[in-house]
């Protein structure tokens, strides 16, 4: 008897060993890419072209030097900042209410609607650029902030109002009804009751949102000329026309992925719960 | 406090909000308005003469301010498009490939210097005589000027010297030779060649391109696709058959995933020694002394089939025809064909030089490695022809269609014979309209 608990624990435990040393190979993999394109940015072009690579260096900041004081970086990233945040926030606030609407209202043709909203969504971006040019020459705010604004917030908003139109449906109705009876209004029922609810979901849509607005490189480079140039622009350059500047590449990497990691960071607590809200939904 | 608060917003609270905004909003026009000021704004490339430009050349230009915006070879092109058709005059100067550079003066988006000279007062002296020949013919379009070259490039060998020298071989001057030389040099370790087939502009004028230009007879203002009647010719001969088996034969030297390689992959992969040879344009070429085999490589004219004649392009200035500043744009144009502004960039780091006198100068060819290149087409008798298409206002669809023909003869989804027949028919339609 004792043999066979003796037998069936080390069975166990080689089983567990197996399976964390496949979890950790699988992290290793998946963050090996991560890994080099940290160490690479603080790499001299000789030491980034090395073949076989080496992994121990002396790390120079040449890199980071070159990308802020000449390739206007910084300039990049305040316009980043500033486009992105208020475009994500926009298309947050009116596609959440949009998606309210058409979960909780008996609108008529709302599936229509949201199908058109979400048609946005279907046109390939090159096929507006034209036509967006011209609207930008002729309103004055081409190389704007205003027009990548207008144009990030536009392109985010079908995709919050779908998936928030799911969360939303996912929150019974008789929640926001029991506070009407204890006297709230629509509104202060959607502020006080459904609003903290949704904020899982809130928080995966906002990420979203962000990241495809943050590393948007087309519109952003047709769109605008030396004012309100986004960093994926500057990030771009670092592939020359008939070369790759490695550990530029990978420096402008460095500058783009840290505000993304640090807001799935400060969100990761809602993240979880919004991306597995209703997976176990009978 | 919010939307349904019983509170009302305070007065505080709504001048603190205000005054953030404005705050914000302040930052962010002061930045903008830092970069304004009376200047000659450039669309410009990524490369290092384009730097240049707006670096050095802008420090020593005292006629105006120069600025320009930095693009990406592919985002230049569509930018560029977007720009001039539109009649937009965000930019003053654009550079653009001498492959592209056609569509601008033909459909008047670009204004002709010989205009706007005439038009001045006291017009500055264009010295086109201290710039190379080969380079100012792209920016000439119905007997006017348009503009002036920016660098001068054309295809060449770069080979590793050790790897040749140990493998007892002279500096391949034929296709039978660079064959022989790929086939010995090729090893598990180093790929004997690369061809870039993952690169319309890389294989087709690159890779195919070079070495059609050596197979038959072509007079230096012909660039062996179109001739000046704009018939098909790049396979009167069956040469466009014989280039693509040129290819073929080196493909098994290649390294693997060679089908996704374009300029940066191959130019990369030479730096880091992962190749022994590779032939394509000189500007390609400018990181390999970057890198870990740097004084290792050699650079000389591309080998050659029966005639030696190769390919000699580049990149070119024009005048936004919708510029405000276009007298001012004419004068910076004389200025740089004094020679200064050649002089800075090289001086920057480009090696692919337009000015005459550096190019005759065996100190600057010692320091600018790829320009052994041009030194060599006068031992070697070489003589300059056109980059194919350039006649053509679509140029890039032209060169596309022929691409995609030789790169499906290439990895063999057509017979060669078949492949040139297909890509006859396609560039006729092209060229019908």
């Amino acid at each position: 008897m004792s043999a066979t608990l003796a037998r069936h624990k080390a069975r166990e435990r080689r089983r567990a060993v197996t399976l964390w040393l496949l979890a950790v190979s699988v992290t290793v993999f998946f963050f090996f890419p991560v890994y080099w394109m940290f160490s690479s940015a603080f790499k001299t072009d000789e030491v980034s072209s090395t073949f076989p690579p080496v992994f121990t260096f002396a790390p120079s900041m040449d890199n980071f030097v070159h990308l802020f004081l000449e390739a206007e970086a910084g300039k990049a990233l305040w316009n980043s900042f500033f486009i992105v945040t208020i475009a994500t926030l926009l298309a947050m606030i009116a596609g959440t209410m949009a998606a309210y609407a058409l979960a909780r209202f008996d609108i008529k043709g709302k599936n229509a609607m949201a199908i058109e909203i979400l048609s946005v969504r279907m046109l390939p971006p090159i096929v507006s650029v034209i036509p967006l040019f011209m609207i930008a020459r002729w309103l004055g705010i081409f190389d704007t902030p205003w027009l990548l604004i207008a144009v990030y917030t536009l392109s985010g908003l079908p995709f919050v109002v779908w998936i928030m139109r799911v969360f939303i449906q996912d929150i019974p109705q008789s929640v926001e009804e029991a506070a009407m009876i204890d006297g709230c209004g629509r509104i202060e029922a959607f502020w006080r009751v459904t609003l903290p609810l949704l904020l899982p979901g809130l928080a995966a849509t906002m990420v979203i949102v962000f990241m495809f607005a943050w590393n948007e490189f087309l519109l952003a480079s047709l769109l605008t000329s030396s004012d309100a140039k986004t960093l994926p622009v500057i990030a771009a350059n670092a592939i020359k026309p008939k070369a790759i500047a490695f550990g530029l590449a990978c420096a402008a990497g460095v500058i783009m992925s840290m505000p993304v990691i640090v807001l799935v960071l400060m969100m990761q607590k809602y993240l979880v719960q919004g991306l597995t809200l209703g997976a176990v939904k009978g | 406090m919010g939307l349904t608060s019983n509170h009302p917003v305070s007065r505080r609270m709504f001048m603190k909000q205000t005054a953030a905004l404005a705050s914000v909003l302040a930052a962010y026009r002061a930045t903008g308005a830092m970069a304004q000021g009376a200047s000659l704004n450039i669309l410009n490339s990524n490369t290092i003469w384009a730097e240049a430009l707006t670096a050095g050349v802008a420090a020593e230009y005292k006629g105006a301010g120069l600025v320009g915006e930095a693009n990406p070879y592919e985002a230049h092109y569509e930018k560029m498009l977007i720009e001039l058709s539109q009649g937009s005059s965000t930019f003053d100067l654009v550079t653009t490939d001498n492959l592209w550079i056609v569509q601008p003066m033909a459909n008047g988006w670009a204004a002709a210097l010989d205009d706007i000279m005439a038009a001045m007062t006291e017009a500055p002296q264009m010295m086109l005589e201290n710039l190379a020949q080969a380079s100012v013919g792209y920016q000439q379009f119905n007997g006017k000027r348009y503009g002036i070259p920016m660098v001068m490039t054309t295809p060449i060998l770069a080979y590793r010297k050790d790897l040749l020298e140990a493998a007892g071989l002279d500096v391949p001057k034929t296709w039978d030779d660079y064959r022989e030389a790929a086939a010995k040099m090729h090893s598990a370790e180093v790929a004997g060649n690369v061809l870039l087939l993952g690169g319309q502009d890389a294989h087709a004028s690159g890779d195919w391109g070079s070495r059609l230009m050596g197979m038959t007879k072509i007079e230096p203002h012909n660039d062996g696709v179109l001739d000046e009647n704009r018939n098909v010719v790049f396979n009167s001969e069956g040469q466009g058959v014989k280039a693509i088996n040129r290819l073929k034969e080196v493909l098994p030297y290649c390294p693997a995933g060679v089908e996704g390689f374009d300029y940066p992959e191959g130019s990369s992969i030479m730096q880091q020694g992962g190749a022994a040879m590779i032939i394509t344009w000189s500007d390609v070429l400018l990181g390999l002394e970057d890198g870990p085999h740097k004084g290792k490589f050699g650079y000389t004219v591309s080998p050659t089939e029966q005639y030696e004649q190769q390919m000699v392009g580049g990149w070119s200035m024009l005048v936004n025809n919708a510029s405000a500043n276009k007298e001012e744009a004419a004068k910076f144009m004389a200025w740089m064909t004094e020679g200064r502004g050649y002089e800075i960039m090289r001086e920057a780091g480009e090696s692919s030089l337009c000015l005459q006198r550096d190019i005759d100068n065996p100190e600057v060819v010692a320091k600018a490695p790829t320009l052994q290149a041009f030194a060599d087409f006068k031992t070697r008798g070489t003589s300059p022809v056109a980059i194919p298409p350039y006649r053509e206002v679509n140029a890039v669809e032209v060169q596309r269609v022929i691409y995609e023909e030789v790169l499906a003869g290439v990895n063999g989804r057509k017979e060669a014979e078949q492949a040139m027949a297909d890509a006859e028919a396609r560039v006729k339609e092209v060229l019908a309209g």
